[in-house]
Order: structure tokens, then C-alpha cells, then sequence
């Protein structure tokens, strides 16, 4: 045992001189952040702020006695990404399981005794793995996928309105912003990298315009300036600040859709589309049924990466004064008198954003795997 | 060709239709609407924060929104808060995202001539100090020649400092802007400002919602005075003017001793001036467009004026703010706030 | 393309036929150009009348005559344009009595200030980080790969604020701040000693400056070892001698009660941002290279190896170089967008352009004539990038070519 670790460690750890040098250099300073991290979390941090500001967290100042709406809207989710995951990974029982664990991790983890919660978990957890094995054993139903999830905004809409658009907030109004920004970007993301590889220069120079326009302009200027601006051209809409927070980061994100497609337009071998042409097919009909399944294929990955992005850019809508997660933690933080929770706070924020980027990374990579694997 | 032309001809009509529209007064557009987008700071204690322990916003000018809300909508809880910032809150009412906004705001000769927005009755009449810690020794503002200064982005204290170093000469005073005030707290505490400038009242509520209050002294200097009101957009003055008579309604109501709990009581009063101050067989709502008991509306949803102030500024309060002897009281007793005629 | 087929019947001759297609297919295809500009130039035209449209209703004027008005407002920090003397523009600190035009040219100063260092320091961080995750040591592998997850997975305006509120802010205040060598690091902002030139015009002070000059320079430029060997021990050399005789000093910080004066100093804030762009796009960076590191025909390691190259030889002088010529327009890409990142500065006061922009609009109330130059700026500052890094890659491979 020792001795396979000494020579674990000779190998790994003081191979060369070099090696050896960093190691002195850096386990230390490793060990004692560890130390440090793990003192203060296990013994001086004070964690009873984060089950007490939960639902803050979770849903901003929506108001409580309307949660059974925000549940409805988790479960919508949370059978959109099944869904979407069951079109690329097959359901396997053993799943199942992993899953009833997650459950029971979430419940623990926190800290809530309200059986009426629990019971919503459960059946967002179902509700995911229902929607998984559907898509995973019937592949006719992979098809319907991108009008379900426009149904299934639609519907999250429908219930989250009546208590008021501007109460959205907390982690859920950053998921739903990501869900809304990511499905609606793609059909225009690809319309537009159709239209930079239009026969006509016009539309091209109007796309190329508008892709380039909306690369080169920080995210946060984007949304400002949609949030400013709706108003000014449509008095008469009065769109709520979250509706227009979305059209910004759609209209942003669409461009780098857009230029993710392309990639994946120009992976698509020439012969395919001269093929397709000498078969007779319009064009119409070569882009949609031969061109663009595959380049789809190909740019999965990068899409997923995307919606990490798009995540990750969610707080920016501090700027137009919506209430997301990150907002949420520092508006708690706000109250004076839990000025010095700064690091309890901010660890559970960190801890989240990680968790959740960390699966949508995962995802990412294992069907980067799977494609490549797919198409030897 | 053609289509384009259609295309234009259809979005123009749409553009008129829409301009004919947006030349109503919003009061109609809210009654139509049936909620009021009111404008609040949500990190202002004691005007306008969330409590995160109920999830309700609180605060003075929370208290306006609802009566406004009650006064014109027959319903207290019939309004929506949009959270506008220092910076957001003159686009926020320019673009028609809130109806109206009561957060905290400075009335100024360049806001409603160059920014387009008409100002309400004066809720509030605050000025501008300054806080620092008291481990710092400061005890005057005079002593601070070279501090770091931090304040809001958008805010009148940006200038108020400004224009305070030149009348001293002070060069290397430094203005530093946080985007809210939560932030700014935050950098005070921290010692990245050595004082922290804004309006007084808000100095007081952060240092009195602070676990330790001793740890701050406002220092006694007053740079500037800032009046708070409420704001509409310009050239609407149907709204406004239904707004500013709720406004003096809350004050006169307070004058003549109409509280929240005798309200039921006043409405059966036999005085002609309570009746149709209160709407009893007529009063003075239908000339505004609201219906005749507005003003018994909104006390019956916040209160008088009086009543606002104490339960969000008053002694109960941890930023206590005294009132008597200051323009904040009843005209009656020294101070400015002071209805109009109600006859 | 099936009208045309049962037009083409009527001719008699193919070539006619093909003649008489390829005009009508040109023909169709020019009436869709003009009708898709006359579409778009009506869409941008309603855009502007609606937008005049809806500030008249307000009583607003679109005009940028404002941007000659005085400022009346102060920026902690930034230089500007001024040309007091004559024509020639002279960078001076802002102060509230310039006009707003120079406001925005302070924010693009401070964005560019910025986003220069944090160009340079990702780099450098970057391709640190994309060799330690190739590295043979298990520990500095593993704290690579994990630092590099926990940022790309973390937005970065959360890791802003930590950054700013968690860890600047809680350096030590400036009465008890850390001095190492004459760098004072505080919560005011950390400050650095700077060279001041106390040689006056003498010449034999001036020859060494400039002798010392190009040797840096020839340090910098020149690809052979032994010149700039020659170059770095000139440069230390002259710079002993110039700090021994005087002719040049070093300025240090001293600190009073509220800020040090002296030196160079960098503002809280700015720290803050810089740390946080520098950590976040270096991050990035480090994937860019490992995957192209890990793109790299494994036989260039053998091969470097059975030529008895150590590891650190081989990723110096075999895998780098190569590297670098791949990954210059992906490099680009991450330093446009950490210039656009630079826009984050507004959450913790860092007065860059949009920041700059949102005080503007609020104290003039001229929001929309501010966000077409703050989009100006952007979209110019992205062009130039792109523009060098082109450059830069053009270069690169040209003397790659050659060699």
C-alpha cells in the first residue's frame, strides 16, 4: 500500500527535477488553501442564512402563496431537458436510480420539511426522466422536440404571468431566461447563417452586417439598449422588462448561433448538396433536408457550450434591474444585518453556477464523444 | 417591389395608430390596464426595499405606490414594483415601462427642462451628508480634504461633491460611483471609501438597519438640500394632476386627523368639509378621473401622511428620522408639508 | 427554376435557350437585390422616424450638441483629450469643468487601459495554464484543469464582484498597508515606484537612455539568443549605471492619511477588473492552446524525444512555436471578447466606457445619442483587434513560409 504510493508519487509527483521543484512549491500552498477552505466552512461559516433565504434565491419576490406556479414551471423544464437529453443518450434503468438519489440529495441538501415541496421535487424528477426515456425509446417523438419546447414556453408563460412578469426572479427567472434565449436563437441563428451564404449580396451583407455588428458590442450594451429602445419604437406593447431582457440576449445570441451553424454548413461535404441538385430537389429542400440535419450534427457540442454562455451571461440583467440569481444573493446580502454572511453567500452562489455549468460542460463533452463516435 | 410598399404603408399606419394611442393620459391606460407599474429603489430602507424575510417591498415611497393604487384602482395590492435604479429610473418612466416612479428622486431645474419628466408634490424633503466610520476621528467635512468620496452613479450628490471640492479648492478629493446603494455600503465598510455621500435619510437607514449603528457617525454638514418626489412623464397633466391631489390628500388627511383606523368613523361625519373630502355624496375625484372617495381609498390602504412616515421612518423604526422641527412636519407645526386649499 | 423550364420551350436553339435563361435568372435575381435594399433601407428609415417619433413625444431632440457641454461631474479616475496647446492633443487627468465629449473619451482611455494589460497578462497566464494542464506533475495537472473548470463555468460577473468586494476590498487599509520594495498595496489602490529622468538634457545621460532603449528593443524584436543575450545584459548594465549616477530615480509612493501620492498607482477597481478579465480569458486561453497542443501530430513529441530533447525543450522550441501559429485568430476571438468584457466594470464603479455612458445619460438625460457612440467605440475597438491580430497572423505565417 505505502509502497505503491511512494512509487505512485516518484512517478507522478517527483519525476524530474523540475517536477520535483513544483511539487515543494505547490502541495503546500494546495494543502493549506484546503485547510483553510474546509476550517472556515465546517466551522466558522454561519450556513442557516442560505435555507432561510431560499426562496428568495430560488424565485426572487415571487410571491409564495403563487409558488405551485413556479413548481409547475420546473416541471415543464425539467421534461424539455429530458427530452433533449433522451435524443442523444438511451434511458437505462439504472438511471432511475441515479435520479431518486438526486431527489433525495436535493431535499436534504435543503433542508426543507414541507411535503407539498418534496412532492413537486418528486415530480419534476419524474417528470425528467419521463421525458428522457420518451424521446430515448420512441425516435419518432425526437422530431416534435423543437415545437414541444416552444409549447412548453408558451405554457411556462401562460402560468408564470398572472402574478405579474416583473415578479420573475431569483435562479428560475436565470433558467428560463437561458431556455427562452437558447430555443428561440436557433431557428433565427440559422435563417441567419443561411442568409450569410445567401446567392443574393444583398441579404449576405445584410447578415454579415448584423452578425459582425452583434460580435463586436458587449452583451450588457445589447440588453440596455433593446430594454431603452422597445419602448421609444412600441409605446403601445409596454413589454415587461423580462420580455425585453430575452429579446436582447436572443437578438445578441442569435449571431453566435448563427456563426456556429455556418461552421457546421461548411463541414457539409459539396458533394452532398451537388448530388442532392443533380437528383432535381430545390434548394429549399436540399438546405433543409440534407444540409442542415447534418451540420446540426456536427455544431451540437458548440450549441450546448452556448447555452453554458448564455447562462453565465444571465446576470448581466442587473442592468435592467431584474432580480436573477446572482442579484438575488447580493440582495440578501443587502439587509445590513447580514453584512459579514459575504463568503456564506457567495460560496453557495459559486457552488451553484459551478454545478450547473459543470453538467451543461458534461453534456457538451460526452456528445462531442458520441458524435465523433456516431460518425466513424 | 410592391410587397415593400404594402409592407411600409401597413407599418406606418400601425406607427399613427399607435401615436394616437400613446397620446392618451396614462391614468386611462392604467385604469384599462387594471395595475399600476410603480418605480421603486428596492435597496433604499425605509423608502423602498425588499424584505426578504415576507418577500414584500416596504418603505415610504412603496407606501405612495400603493396609495396611488388604491386611489385610482380601488385596490392597494393592483400594483406592480419595478425596481428602477439611480441611473434606470428617468428611462424607465420616459419609455413608459412604470406609470410612475417615487424612488427617492431630487427634484432639479435640468430634470424637468432637459429629461422631460414633471415632478410631484415634494414627499420628502432630505439633504445631502455625508457618513463615515467612526474610527475614522472625522468629525466635520472640513476635515476631509483628499477623502474618497463614494456615492451613486446618476445621483445629484456626483455634482453636489463636486461643485463642494471647488468651493474649498480641494485637488485630489476623489468621487467614486457605485451603481446602488448596497454597494456603496459595502465599499464603506470595507474602507475602500473614507465617506460615503448621499442623502440623509439613507445614511441614517444604513447605519441604523447595521448590526453595530455606533461603528458610523453622519457628520453634521448638510452640502445641499434634495426635496424627494415622485415623477411622471412630461405634458400629461391629467395624470400628474390626479396624482398631485393624491399626494395633497395624504397631507390634508393628516391635517385634519383622518386616520387609517377612524376612517370608518369619518365617513359618517356630518362635517360637509370631511364629506366630500372624502367622497360622501360627491367630491372632487370626477373632475380628475378618479372616482369621488380616491383619497378615502388611499388612506383606507396606507394611511395619512403622518401614518406613512412613522411606520417607515418614524421611532419604531431602526433609521429613525425625528420629524418635528424639520420641513418633513405639518405645516401647522413649523414644517412645510402643506395641502392646498381642499374646497 | 421550373417557370424557366416551360418558358425555355418556346426557343428552338440550346444555346439561345441557355442564353435567354441565364437573362431572366439575372434579371430575377437583380429584382430580389433591389427589392431586399429598398426592404431594408425603409426598415432602417421607420426606425429612425419611430425613434424620432418617440422621443418628440416626449419633447426630446436627437442632436449631439450636448457633447460640448461641460461635464459638472467628476471621474474618480482618467486621463483625457485636451488641447490646450495649439493642436496638438496632450492626455490630462478629467476633471468636472471638461466637456462630455472628453468624458467619453476618458471611458475609452480607461476601456483601453484595460483591456491592453489584460491582453498581455492572459496571455501569458493562458499558455501557463494550457502547458500545466499537459504537465508531468500530477498536482500542477490537476490544479490547471480545475482552475481552468471552476472559471469557465462561473460567470464572470459573479467572479467580478468576488474579486472586488471579497478580495480587493479586503486588502489592508492604507495605514496598515503591505510595502514591498517601495509597492504599497491597499484597499486605495495599489502603488508602484516609477522612474523619473533627473539627467536633464545632457547628452552623455541622453545616449545612455536611448543606447538603453534599443537594447530592450533588440531584446523584444530579435529572434537570435545570442544577441539578446548581448541586449538584456546591455540594458542591466545601463540601467545600473543610470540609477547609480543618478541621472535616473525611482519615485516612490508615500502615503498620507487618505491616499499616497508619488509613484504610479492602480485603483482598487481597476485591480479588480483586470484581475478578474486577466483570470477569466486566460482560462480561455489555456483551452485554446491545450487543444491544439493535443491537435499536434503525436509523432512531433516522439520525434523531439528520440532526438533526446527534454520535455521542457520540446514544448519550448518544437510544440509552441507551432502552436502560436494555429491558435492566433482563435487568440484574437478571446481578445475581442475580453475587451467587450471590459463593459462589466460598471458593477464595481469602474469608470470604463459604460460606465462613463451611464452617468452621462443620467445626468443629461441623452441616453440614445450616447449608446450610438459607446456602440461606435465598441464595434471601432473590435475592428482594430481583429485588424493587428490579422496582421499578426499574416506576419506569423509569412515567416514561417520562409524559414
Amino acid at each position: 500500500m505505502i509502497a505503491t504510493a511512494l512509487k505512485w508519487s516518484r512517478h507522478n509527483l517527483f519525476g524530474k527535477p523540475f517536477d520535483a521543484l513544483l511539487s515543494i512549491i505547490v502541495i503546500p500552498g494546495v494543502l493549506w488553501l484546503i485547510y483553510q477552505s474546509l476550517d472556515w466552512a465546517l466551522t466558522k461559516a454561519q450556513w442557516d442564512i442560505i435555507p432561510q433565504s431560499l426562496r428568495v434565491l430560488m424565485i426572487g419576490i415571487f410571491p409564495a402563496d403563487q409558488a405551485w406556479r413556479a413548481w409547475t414551471a420546473v416541471i415543464i423544464i425539467a421534461a424539455l431537458l429530458g427530452a433533449g437529453l433522451g435524443c442523444v443518450f438511451a434511458f437505462r434503468s439504472r438511471h432511475a436510480g441515479f435520479l431518486a438519489l438526486v431527489w433525495a440529495a436535493a431535499a436534504v441538501l435543503t433542508g426543507t420539511s414541507d411535503l407539498i415541496n418534496l412532492l413537486f421535487m418528486a415530480a419534476a424528477v419524474a417528470v425528467f426522466a419521463g421525458g428522457w426515456a420518451v424521446t430515448s425509446y420512441i425516435p419518432a417523438s425526437r422530431r416534435a422536440l423543437m415545437a414541444a419546447s416552444f409549447i412548453g414556453l408558451i405554457a411556462i408563460f401562460a402560468v408564470m404571468s398572472p402574478p405579474g412578469v416583473g415578479l420573475w426572479g431569483g435562479l428560475l427567472l436565470s433558467i428560463l431566461l437561458t431556455l427562452v434565449t437558447a430555443i428561440v436563437s436557433l431557428p433565427i441563428g440559422i435563417l441567419l447563417a443561411f442568409g450569410r451564404r445567401s446567392r443574393f449580396s444583398s441579404v449576405r451583407i445584410i447578415c454579415t452586417a448584423y452578425i459582425e455588428v452583434m460580435r463586436s458590442v458587449p452583451l450588457i450594451l445589447v440588453v440596455y439598449w433593446i430594454w431603452i429602445l422597445m419602448p421609444v419604437l412600441a409605446p403601445q406593447w409596454n413589454l415587461a422588462d423580462v420580455a425585453r431582457g430575452m429579446i436582447g440576449f436572443t437578438l445578441f445570441y442569435s449571431a453566435y448561433v448563427a456563426e456556429y451553424v455556418r461552421s457546421g454548413l461548411q463541414a457539409v461535404p459539396r458533394g452532398q448538396t451537388e448530388a442532392a441538385r443533380s437528383l432535381g430537389m430545390s434548394e429549399f429542400d436540399i438546405n433543409r433536408s440534407i444540409v442542415l440535419p447534418q451540420a446540426i450534427r456536427v455544431v451540437v457540442p458548440p450549441l450546448v457550450g452556448n447555452v453554458l454562455d448564455i447562462f453565465n451571461t444571465a446576470p448581466l440583467v442587473f442592468i435592467i434591474g431584474l432580480t436573477d440569481f446572482l442579484r438575488a444573493g447580493q440582495m440578501i446580502l443587502a439587509n445590513p444585518q447580514y453584512g459579514d454572511r459575504t463568503y456564506e453567500v457567495y460560496s453557495f452562489l459559486f457552488l451553484t453556477y459551478f454545478l450547473v455549468g459543470s453538467l451543461i460542460t458534461y453534456v457538451a463533452r460526452k456528445l462531442e464523444a458520441h458524435l465523433a463516435r456516431g460518425s466513424r | 417591389m410592391k410587397l415593400t410598399k404594402i409592407l411600409t404603408a401597413g407599418v406606418f399606419a400601425g406607427l399613427a395608430l399607435a401615436a394616437t394611442q400613446a397620446s392618451a393620459s396614462v391614468l386611462d391606460t392604467v385604469k384599462q390596464r387594471g395595475t399600476l407599474n410603480c418605480g421603486t429603489d428596492n435597496t433604499a430602507p425605509g423608502f423602498g426595499y425588499l424584505n426578504t424575510t415576507t418577500g414584500q417591498m416596504e418603505g415610504l415611497d412603496v407606501d405612495f405606490c400603493k396609495a396611488v393604487a388604491a386611489a385610482v384602482l380601488g385596490d392597494a395590492s393592483k400594483v406592480k414594483f419595478v425596481t428602477v435604479t439611480d441611473k434606470s429610473r428617468f428611462d424607465a418612466v420616459l419609455t413608459n415601462q412604470v406609470d410612475v416612479v417615487f424612488a427617492h428622486t431630487t427634484i432639479k431645474p435640468a430634470r424637468e427642462s432637459s429629461i422631460a419628466v414633471d415632478f410631484l408634490p415634494i414627499n420628502f424633503y432630505d439633504g445631502t451628508g455625508i457618513m463615515v466610520k467612526a474610527d475614522l476621528g472625522v468629525k466635520e467635512f472640513a476635515e476631509l480634504d483628499g477623502a474618497t468620496f463614494c456615492t451613486t452613479q446618476g445621483s445629484v450628490t456626483e455634482t453636489v461633491l463636486t461643485s463642494a471640492f471647488k468651493a474649498r479648492g480641494w485637488a485630489n478629493s476623489k468621487v467614486l460611483t457605485y451603481e446602488n446603494l448596497e454597494k456603496l455600503f459595502a465599499a464603506l465598510n470595507s474602507g475602500r471609501c473614507n465617506a460615503m455621500s448621499t442623502d440623509k435619510s439613507a445614511l441614517a437607514a444604513w447605519a441604523g438597519n447595521s448590526p453595530n449603528p455606533a461603528d458610523y457617525v453622519i457628520l453634521p454638514d448638510t452640502l445641499d438640500k434634495s426635496p424627494f418626489a415622485g415623477f411622471v412623464a412630461a405634458n400629461d397633466s391629467k395624470w400628474r394632476n390626479a396624482l398631485r391631489w393624491i399626494t395633497y390628500g395624504l397631507f390634508q388627511a393628516e391635517e385634519s386627523g383622518i386616520t387609517q383606523a377612524n376612517l370608518e368613523e369619518k365617513l359618517k361625519s356630518d362635517d360637509p368639509f370631511v364629506q366630500k373630502f372624502l367622497g360622501i355624496g360627491g367630491g372632487y375625484g370626477k373632475d380628475f378621473g378618479l372616482s369621488d372617495d380616491f383619497v378615502a381609498q388611499a388612506i383606507k390602504a396606507v394611511g395619512n401622511y403622518g401614518e406613512i412616515y412613522n411606520r417607515n421612518l418614524g421611532p419604531d423604526t431602526k433609521m429613525y428620522l425625528e420629524r418635528k422641527g424639520t420641513p418633513n412636519a405639518l405645516w401647522t407645526e413649523g414644517g412645510a408639508i402643506y395641502s392646498p386649499l381642499w374646497n | 427554376m421550373t417557370i424557366d423550364r416551360t418558358d425555355a420551350r418556346a426557343f428552338a436553339s440550346e444555346s439561345d435557350m441557355l442564353a435567354s435563361k441565364r437573362r431572366r435568372n439575372r434579371f430575377r435575381h437583380d429584382a430580389i437585390q433591389v427589392a431586399i435594399i429598398a426592404a431594408a433601407v425603409a426598415l432602417v428609415a421607420l426606425f429612425a422616424y419611430a425613434v424620432k417619433e418617440g422621443l418628440a413625444r416626449h419633447g426630446i431632440q436627437f442632436s449631439f450638441s450636448f457633447l460640448w457641454d461641460a461635464a459638472g461631474f467628476d471621474i474618480s479616475e482618467g486621463k483625457t483629450l485636451v488641447f490646450d496647446n495649439g493642436l496638438w492633443p496632450s492626455l490630462t487627468s478629467f476633471t468636472a469643468d471638461r466637456t462630455i465629449a472628453q468624458a467619453f473619451v476618458t471611458g475609452i482611455v480607461n476601456t483601453i487601459k484595460v483591456a491592453v494589460l489584460a491582453i498581455i497578462l492572459s496571455t501569458v497566464l493562458g499558455t501557463l495554464l494550457g502547458v500545466g494542464r499537459l504537465s508531468t506533475n500530477w498536482v500542477v495537472r490537476n490544479l490547471s484543469f480545475w482552475c481552468v473548470e471552476f472559471v469557465r463555468n462561473t460567470p464572470l460577473l459573479i467572479q467580478l464582484v468576488f474579486w472586488y468586494f471579497a478580495v480587493v476590498l479586503h486588502f489592508p487599509p492604507l495605514a496598515a498597508a503591505a510595502k514591498f520594495y517601495g509597492v504599497v498595496i491597499s484597499q486605495q489602490g495599489l502603488y508602484f515606484p516609477s522612474p523619473v529622468w533627473h539627467g536633464g538634457s545632457s547628452p552623455f545621460a541622453v545616449a545612455m537612455a536611448v543606447a538603453c532603449c534599443a537594447a530592450i528593443l533588440g531584446l523584444i524584436l530579435n529572434g537570435r539568443a545570442k544577441i539578446r543575450w548581448i541586449c538584456a545584459g546591455a540594458a542591466v548594465v545601463l540601467l545600473g549605471v543610470m540609477l547609480a549616477t543618478g541621472t535616473l530615480g525611482l519615485d516612490y509612493p508615500v502615503t498620507s492619511r487618505f491616499q499616497a501620492s508619488g509613484g504610479t498607482s492602480m485603483s482598487p477597481e481597476m485591480a479588480a477588473l483586470l484581475l478578474a478579465i486577466v483570470v477569466n480569458s486566460a482560462s480561455y486561453i489555456a483551452e485554446i492552446v491545450r487543444g491544439s497542443i493535443d491537435a499536434l501530430p503525436k509523432g512531433q513529441w516522439e520525434a523531439a524525444a528520440s532526438l533526446g530533447l527534454s520535455r521542457r525543450n520540446t514544448v519550448n522550441d518544437i510544440i509552441l512555436p507551432q502552436v502560436f501559429r494555429v491558435v492566433l485568430p482563435s487568440f484574437g476571438n478571446q481578445y475581442i471578447s475580453l475587451t467587450k468584457n471590459t463593459a462589466l466594470g460598471i458593477a464595481i464603479g469602474y469608470p470604463e466606457l459604460f460606465n462613463i455612458y451611464g452617468t452621462i445619460a443620467n445626468q443629461t438625460g441623452h441616453s440614445l445619442e450616447g449608446i450610438v457612440i459607446v456602440m461606435v467605440s465598441y464595434l471601432v475597438l473590435s475592428w482594430v483587434i481583429s485588424g493587428l491580430v490579422a496582421w499578426a497572423d499574416r506576419r506569423l505565417t509569412k515567416r514561417g513560409a520562409a524559414r
